[in-house]
């Protein structure tokens, strides 16, 4: 029996998602299509809304259903202070924390020229653009090359201008015992380690 | 540290392989392609998570498999560790203690020591072969080394496309600071580790050769002062940019061998070329012993059939005092003096059996 063309498209459609291969993807949409009717429609509604709701923050670039978003907005937070992540996933791990209550700059990914992208893909001249009053970038990019390539592009745009730029240490996860942290982790952290 | 226990599924023409190692020596005699070779590769995976002689981890499989895997027992320490790594598909898994790791916190479970025919390469070949044979040798001191030839060659091969793009003095800047941190690390631990082995490599030598032109190792750093490498980078910048690439740095590094000061390369005869291998293997041995307190598993591939009887002798001389284990494939048991603290195991046919002595 052949494939009707709707299902090839779903396949193909699901495929696209990052760490969905063909199997899952086929298995993703024969899923869809034996489960009760509202399973697809709402997932059909959910993709739809959240691509007309949702946009990026005219500041930030964080995404957000009201512009600015709820952290641009909230005048409690110190404006003189950026934290810059690599996507929305890594501000929210840093707002967990708890202890940032500055501003935030949300790039959509990092310097990575083998990839094809640079400056103009990941929103620098949106940050180069709102540094006025800003006293403090803190770069919260991946421990990877590619991250560290960008805060030290980030660090060379911006220390000219009078701004403080600062770097997340990496290294051993808080609260885990050093016998357990793996040995790269733990060169890592004593390659970046500071005077006390 | 030792190997107590292997097991080999589908991995190259080995379907199905359970050994018990002797402590010491474990002779692996057979016909060639019978696999000998395979079960050090085996080893040699499992111990260092990269396949050898093969351009794609897929061709490990044995054939109509869909799946490899090797685990190991390895005692160090006191302590009994279980390593364990898979193939399926595309995918590896490395485990230890049957939980799935990060290849950082697997590294350094089992350190091995691998000798082969091929390893004349290291004289003759260029120098990337002893820019390998050095960084794996300071990987198995220092873990954070291969993080950093890794993370040293990603950045390298972006400033590349970069130069190539016509990108602006600030971006080549930002990654000559990576490079520069990354480049200047592996640049340190590869100076200090030369260092180190100079004196281990000409007393070796001389011990194989006895009385004759004397060996020397050396590191040729392309630049010499880690700090002095971003440095460097911006001064070529415009020429880089002219030749489309990044022409200094440690990637140009060579680790210069030389027989009374001239070019091993050039100068040496096939048999000091292969005392000068030995020379080396048994240097990194020793300083990892002395230096680190490491006893790494021997992994020797039919090398007695390539050394003259003195070499030879002067090979079993030194895994003789070499107190660690060794495993050790032939085809013929009279090539090695090796007659006790031994266990024989026969392969054929992808299948390996322990004789009864
Ligand atoms: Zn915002």
């Amino acid at each position: 029996m052949a494939e009707a063309d709707p299902i090839r498209r779903l396949i193909h459609a699901f495929s696209r998602l990052p760490g969905i291969g063909e199997k899952s993807a086929a298995r993703l949409a024969f899923f869809v299509l034996d489960a009760e009717p509202h399973v697809a429609s709402e997932l059909a509604a959910a993709l739809t809304e959240v691509r007309a709701r949702i946009r990026k923050c005219s500041l930030c670039q964080n995404l957000t259903e009201q512009d600015p978003c709820r952290f641009c907005a909230d005048g409690r937070r110190d404006a003189g202070l950026i934290c810059v992540v690599e996507n929305v996933q890594g501000l929210l791990a840093i707002e967990r924390t708890g202890e940032f209550r500055g501003r935030y700059h949300v790039l959509h990914g990092r310097l990575s020229p083998l990839d094809g992208v640079g400056p103009d893909q990941i929103h620098i001249r949106e940050l180069l653009g709102r540094l006025a009053g800003v006293t403090e970038i803190i770069v919260a990019t991946s421990p990877s090359v590619e991250g560290e390539a960008t805060a030290l592009y980030i660090q060379r745009l911006a220390g000219p201008l009078g701004v403080r730029v600062t770097r997340i240490a990496s290294g051993v996860p808080i609260g885990s015992e050093l016998e357990y942290a793996d040995q790269v982790t733990l060169s890592r952290a004593l390659a970046g380690r500071r005077d006390l | 540290m030792r190997l107590t226990g292997v097991e080999i599924r589908d991995f190259r023409n080995l379907a199905e392989v359970e050994v018990f190692p002797h402590r010491r020596f474990n002779v692996l005699v057979g016909e060639n392609g019978q696999g000998k070779t395979s079960f050090l590769e085996a080893l040699y995976w499992l111990a260092t998570l990269r396949p050898l002689r093969v351009a794609r981890p897929r061709e490990m499989v044995r054939h109509g498999a869909d799946g490899a895997r090797v685990a190991g027992e390895v005692l160090a320490g006191g302590l009994i560790h279980r390593l364990d790594v898979r193939l399926a598909g595309a995918r590896r898994e490395a485990r230890r203690e049957g939980k799935p790791v990060r290849a950082g916190a697997y590294f350094g479970s089992l350190a091995v020591i691998l000798f082969t025919p091929d390893d004349v390469g290291l004289v003759r070949g260029g120098p990337g072969d002893r820019r390998r044979f050095l960084d794996r040798a300071v990987f198995n001191t220092r873990v954070g080394h291969l993080d950093d030839a890794v993370a040293y060659k990603r950045a390298l091969q972006a400033r590349n496309a970069l130069l190539r793009d016509g990108a602006d003095d600030t971006m080549l800047a930002a990654y000559e600071d990576v490079l520069g941190d990354h480049g200047g690390r592996m640049l340190a631990s590869r100076q200090a580790y030369a260092a180190a082995l100079a004196p281990r490599f000409a007393h070796a030598f001389t011990a194989i050769m006895g009385e004759g032109p004397t060996a020397r190792v050396e590191l040729r750093a392309d630049v010499e002062d880690p700090a002095a490498l971003s440095a460097t980078w911006r001064a070529e910048r415009d020429r880089d940019r002219q030749r489309g690439f990044t022409r200094r740095g440690p990637h140009a590094d060579d680790l210069e061998l030389t027989l009374d000061g001239r070019p091993a390369r050039l100068e040496a005869s096939q048999g000091q070329q292969r005392a000068m291998v030995l020379a080396l293997k048994i240097a990194e041995i020793e300083l990892l012993e002395a230096e680190h307190q490491i006893t790494p598993v021997l992994l020797l591939d039919d090398v007695s059939s390539e050394l003259d009887p003195r070499r030879n002798a002067r090979l079993f001389e030194f895994l003789a005092g070499f107190g660690g284990q060794v495993f050790i494939t032939t085809t013929d048991l009279g090539f090695l003096a090796i007659e006790a603290d031994r266990r024989v195991f026969q392969v054929e046919s992808g299948r390996i059996t322990a004789l009864e002595e």
